[in-house]
């Protein structure tokens, strides 16, 4: 079966080249409706700031002494849960009005509903097109064969049974194209560019929601509460326990300059993890000494298990 | 998280592995446009059209090991084998519609 | 050939501080206009010279760079900071405050003008003023590690050695990989005379850096300090026998650095040998 080579140069390269200037065209608006950041509020900036010293204090605590960790912890501890941190300290209790009358609220819903129409718009328009001038008409073949299950996808608004399934109508093309232009985007417009297919599909499917994804929102369009996430993060820190990095420092430096050999850490990190687990397994089952010696191989194994997973 | 510090992990700054990944995609992208027209020009189908994708990743990776990173990538990823891999499926994608457009304009129309 | 306007951009790339280098490049570009050809990078070309002009006191390229940049941007506030610098060159320190404050009023967030405000303070000569606003400034922006610097900075030249530490922890959990941060530490550490924790911060040193020569210095001078004291109790301690390797470990890389051929000059090198001598 051959195909008539007008639909090549009326339809198939019409419709690659409407997309990558559709592409770019948006890149451009985005950039444009992006030109005048919003100006960050010193408190909320504060709020979040908070959460990110305390999540560097849990990742990078290795690298600080026991004693200094200690003190941030103590600190951050208390000032999350006095709430030293939140926008408005005193806040709690009260009462919260309603969401839209809050500017702050309703102006990143704005600018998530203007994003949102930027990323939709343009594809249903496209795919208006499409639909509305070429719709049943068989593009191109695909160079490899599939499986039927993927009619239904290639060959959309077609309703022929025994065609082969490598045929490709023009909606999937388009789709095709939508993922394929990817690498076309990153040559024209450089890495990080606005016109990715990913995030269409992402607006298109969050779209029934009618929501806009700010920072301080959750799935469900409501703000958060902030001190609840303070709360929340206060425990994720007290869970945290202390190993400092440099507890084996002379070793490890001994080591490196052939003073010592390399089994002696390894000795090391083994006598650690046996004196951790034999403190777990003596606290676990102090009377029944039989016990002991298979638990604490349990305590052992889980300890291991536990460090890679943290 | 883990507890020790890996002496590893100081020798890389993130910044530099994000910027060099970035490097091999956007060769990878073009690469794998050119390397789809090129399929697509020469006819190839079914099986043999992947193995020409992932050969000539395998080409594009092994001059890219040889010449750019002279045999030490890990001096520039975190894996040396990532010089291999990143990026390789990403770019599938772009060879696909490549291949199909320049298979189905010079193949299938009379 | 160069090309000047790429190596600007490296410069500007890297955050490197180098206004000789700058200025000698940028000078040319600017007063044969050929600044103009690269667009939008223009004006941040006219802004890096701009800054490093005042740090080299060229007054008159500066002048003409803001000026440029303040007919293309009037009232930015990016522009506006650049004045204020400008003023605190010629020494009008009051003026400049007063423009910082009112881009301040305007935007409490600005980063660039409250840095400049701590800086102010600083050379106005009161630092407890300078450490009361970079508490301040950090107490927001505490993901800057150049602040928490600045701070232990200004907290050594107070003698106040325990804050200074503190800020230097910082500076190691969000840095956790420059060496120098860590001899800092560890300086800080000996100074307060918490020897055990200085040689830990040393080992680190010299673990992210290969013979670090003051890191080889700090691990001898803490090392054969611990040796002469009473052994410690403590089991988190080093061991007297890690405590010996450590010390020998240190001179050994001394020798063979300072005995290098062409490594140091002849009077340091007597020196060197002299000092580990004694110890």
């Amino acid at each position: 079966m051959l195909l008539d080579p007008a639909i090549r140069d009326w339809v198939l390269i019409p419709i690659m080249i409407v997309m990558v200037l559709v592409g770019i065209v948006r890149h451009q608006v985005t950039v444009l409706l992006n030109g005048t950041p919003k100006k960050a509020d010193l408190k909320s900036a504060r709020e979040t700031k908070a959460l990110q010293r305390c999540g560097i204090l849990r990742a990078h605590g290795v690298h600080i002494p026991e004693h200094a960790f200690h003190a941030r912890k103590a600190y951050l501890s208390e000032a999350f849960e006095k709430g030293t941190y939140l926008k408005e300290p005193n806040a709690g209790n009260k009462p919260r009005g309603n969401v839209m009358q809050d500017p702050a609220y309703v102006e990143t819903m704005m600018d998530g509903m203007k994003k949102n129409m930027m990323n939709i718009v343009p594809q249903t328009v496209i795919m208006g097109w499409i639909n509305f001038f070429f719709s049943g008409f068989v593009l191109v073949r695909l160079p490899f064969p599939l499986t039927v299950r993927f009619k239904g996808m290639l060959q959309r608004g077609v309703e022929t049974h025994d065609m082969d399934v490598s045929w490709v109508s023009s909606l999937s093309w388009y789709f095709l194209n939508l993922f394929g232009l990817q690498s076309v985007f990153t040559l024209l417009l450089g890495s990080g560019h606005a016109a990715d297919a990913m995030r269409d599909m992402q607006a298109m499917s969050t779209m029934g929601m009618g929501n806009a994804a700010g920072p301080n929102l959750t799935p469900t369009g409501q703000p958060q509460d902030m001190h609840k996430i303070f709360l929340g993060e206060k425990e994720n820190l007290e869970l945290t326990e202390h190993e400092w990095g440099l507890e084996n420092v002379e070793t490890r430096l001994l080591v490196k300059y052939g003073k010592k050999p390399a089994s002696v850490l390894l000795d090391q990190k083994k006598a650690k993890i046996a004196k951790a687990s034999g403190r777990l397994a003596t606290a676990g089952s102090a009377s029944s000494a039989t016990v002991a010696a298979p638990s604490s191989a349990a305590a052992a194994a889980s300890k291991k298990k536990g460090r890679r997973q943290v | 998280m883990s507890g020790q510090i890996n002496p590893d992990d100081a020798l890389y700054v993130d910044m530099f592995i994000a910027k060099n990944g970035q490097t091999m995609n956007f060769i990878r992208s073009s690469y794998s446009a050119v390397l789809g027209l090129a399929a697509g020009t020469l006819g190839l189908t079914n099986l043999s059209g992947f193995i020409f994708y992932f050969v000539g990743s395998a080409f594009l990776s092994a001059l890219i090991f040889v010449i750019k990173t002279k045999g030490k990538s890990g001096l520039y990823f975190r894996k040396s084998l990532d010089v291999f891999t990143e990026g390789v499926f990403g770019g599938l994608f772009s060879y696909i519609l490549f291949w199909t457009l320049l298979y189905g304009i010079i193949h299938v129309y009379d | 050939m160069v090309n000047p306007a790429k190596v600007l951009q490296d410069l500007r790339a890297s955050a490197e501080r180098k206004p000789d280098v700058v200025v000698s490049l940028g000078k040319p570009l600017i007063e044969s206009g050929a600044v103009l050809k690269l667009d939008a990078d223009a004006w941040l070309v006219y802004e890096q010279v701009a800054i490093a002009a005042l740090d080299v006191g060229d007054d008159g390229l500066a002048y003409k760079c803001i000026n440029a940049l303040e007919t293309k941007f009037p009232g930015s506030a990016r522009v506006r900071r650049l004045q204020g610098m400008q003023l605190e060159a010629v020494g009008k320190l009051a003026e400049a405050g007063q423009i910082y404050k009112a881009i301040l009023e305007e935007d409490e967030t600005n980063v660039l003008a409250s840095k400049r405000q701590v800086m102010l303070l600083r050379a106005m000569g009161l630092p407890s003023d300078a450490i009361a606003a970079l508490v301040k400034y950090l107490d927001i922006n505490y993901t800057d590690f150049e602040g928490w610097l600045q701070l232990a900075d200004l907290y050594l030249e107070e003698l106040m050695y325990s804050q200074a530490a503190f800020c230097m922890e910082e500076v190691l959990m969000l840095q956790p990989q420059n060496h120098i941060f860590h001899l800092k530490y560890a300086e800080i550490l000996y100074t307060q005379d918490n020897i055990q924790l200085a040689l830990k911060q040393y080992c680190r040193v010299v673990e992210l850096c290969k013979d670090h020569v003051r890191g080889l210095y700090g691990i001898k001078l803490c090392a054969s300090r611990l040796l002469k004291a009473t052994p410690s109790k403590d089991a988190a301690a080093t061991s007297q026998e890690d405590l010996e390797a450590m010390d020998l470990l240190a001179t050994e890389r001394l020798v063979v650095l300072y005995g290098a051929p062409g490594a140091a000059a002849e009077s340091s090198k007597v020196a060197a040998t002299k000092w580990i001598e004694t110890q």
